[in-house]
């Protein structure tokens, strides 16, 4: 006589269907807008998985794909995330007279002229 | 954003949109008898790396259980090949992998791994559908063992009147041409997968000295070996590398079979000298464990050994797809030349 006056008690997973039902709708709504906040609906559909996992087995194709397409553009939105800049690698450089000869810098002499670049760093200072 | 943010963005989005409590997070079910002592493969493995420690982990039950980024990563991804194999559905598959998702945020709360995120996971889940599935789909299906699917087949061990050993296996396949019946593992790693790290554990031995008594009491033929399909994280924009999949296959001679039931007995042997000896050994090497000191580390002596509590959830026989006992495996005469059970 209860099952007659409370539908939810002829079907034990109708309250795990009432839950995510008015979800599908709310996605729909949502995917609509200008910016669609998929990430947050996604969390709410975490949320009610978790407490109904049979959800996995009742809900028919079509209800699964408006899901499933708004979770794959999620997805890509969030593995293709802009790279961080490049930064220049940094390269060892050689120390002392040697790495300054190897790296092509001439010493200047006190008057600002450039030493010869005849092997002798160290000309003319 | 910085990482710091975009993890307190993700915290905060979480606990607004979810509010009310969340299912309770418990490890992989066993049955569990105040009477007797349950092992399985991951407790056994805890015994292995410090006795000390599974003294504390396991028999006291002194830790609790939190899910992390890497356990809901692989959970996650399992449940969704699971799905997968019984719907040919990667929408359906899809729903299923977020439904295992059990960590509080979607990414990283430390923003330390950054490749195994929900995101990265469903990516994984989509690529795998694709090659490997597909690959795989062309020889073997799921197998249905008394009318059940083989997905997370539950298999129950009686050792004696005081101990068991209990196996949840991931997937139970059949081959498309014999019905032939194969098991098929997921394991998902931030590591090198290689075929070393799987082909002679426990776990793999036991796998087919169970699938060799199911199909001797089903009266089914098995393929004599066993699927590892591993996916190591961080390769999902590496097609030369397979995207970070592995499929191994490990045939196994029908002696395995013994071999396990052998490498078990004397595990449980030892385990009884630690408990008369009331001295359950700490291994110094064990405190540390991927650059992460043990949760007991400079502790574990001055914790109580009296239970804790249980923070497994709990079965019941009735949740059991297959009971067995040890002397089910020595009826199936597959002991080597030598060996004795």
């Amino acid at each position: 006589m209860e099952n007659q006056t409370n539908p939810q008690n002829l079907d034990p997973n109708a309250e795990a269907l009432a839950t995510i039902l008015p979800m599908l709708a709310s996605l729909e709504a949502e995917l609509n807008k200008e910016a669609p906040d998929i990430k947050l609906w996604m969390y709410q559909l975490n949320n009610n998985l978790r407490m109904f996992p049979e959800l996995v087995l009742l809900l028919k194709d079509e209800e699964i794909k408006p899901y499933y397409q708004a979770i794959q553009s999620q997805t890509m939105v969030a593995i293709t995330k802009p790279p961080k800049a490049l930064k220049t690698p940094k390269v060892a450089k050689p120390k002392g007279a040697f790495g300054a000869k190897m790296a092509g810098i001439k010493f200047g002499n006190s008057a600002g002229e450039a030493a010869s670049d005849n092997g002798d760093l160290f000309d003319g200072l | 954003m910085d990482y710091r943010l975009q993890a307190f963005d993700n915290a905060f989005d979480n606990l607004l949109n979810n509010p009310g409590p969340k299912a309770p997070i418990k490890k992989l079910g066993y049955v569990y008898d105040p009477e007797q002592s349950a092992y399985s493969y991951s407790r056994l493995q805890t015994l292995y790396s410090c006795p000390r420690k599974f003294q504390l982990k396991e028999l006291a039950q002194a830790s609790s259980y939190d899910a992390t980024i890497h356990t809901s990563f692989g959970s996650a991804f399992g449940a969704g090949v699971q799905e997968l194999w019984r719907s040919d559905s990667l929408p359906r598959a899809t729903l299923a992998l977020i439904a295992a998702w059990d960590y509080p945020a979607f990414e990283d709360l430390w923003g330390k791994d950054k490749h195994k995120s929900i995101f990265h996971c469903i990516q994984s889940l989509g690529i795998y559908h694709a090659t490997v599935h597909q690959e795989l789909s062309l020889d073997y299906r799921l197998a249905y063992l008394q009318g059940k699917p083989g997905i997370e087949f539950f298999a129950y061990m009686q050792i004696g009147s005081h101990d068991n050993y209990q196996v949840h296996i991931d997937l139970i396949l059949e081959t498309k041409t014999t019905g032939a019946l194969v098991v098929l593992e997921i394991k998902t790693s931030g590591m090198v997968q290689q075929a070393a790290n799987w082909e002679n554990s426990l776990q793999t031995k036991g796998y087919f000295a169970l699938l060799t008594v199911v199909s001797s009491k089903l009266g089914l033929p098995i393929a004599p070996k066993i699927i590892y399909i591993t996916l190591q994280t961080g390769k999902l924009a590496l097609p030369d590398e397979y995207f970070g999949f592995n499929v191994f296959h490990f045939a196994k001679p029908a002696y395995i079979a013994s071999d396990f039931t052998l490498s078990l007995l004397q595990d449980l042997t030892m385990l009884d000298i630690y408990k008369a000896d009331g001295h359950f050994p700490k291994r110094g090497h064990s405190c540390v464990s991927y650059n992460r000191p043990c949760e007991f580390f400079g502790i574990c002596d001055d914790i109580p050994l009296t239970k804790a509590g249980n923070v497994y959830e709990s079965l019941t026989l009735d949740d059991v797809d297959f009971y067995l006992t040890i002397d089910d495996l020595s009826q199936c005469n597959l002991t080597p030349e030598g060996a004795t059970l």
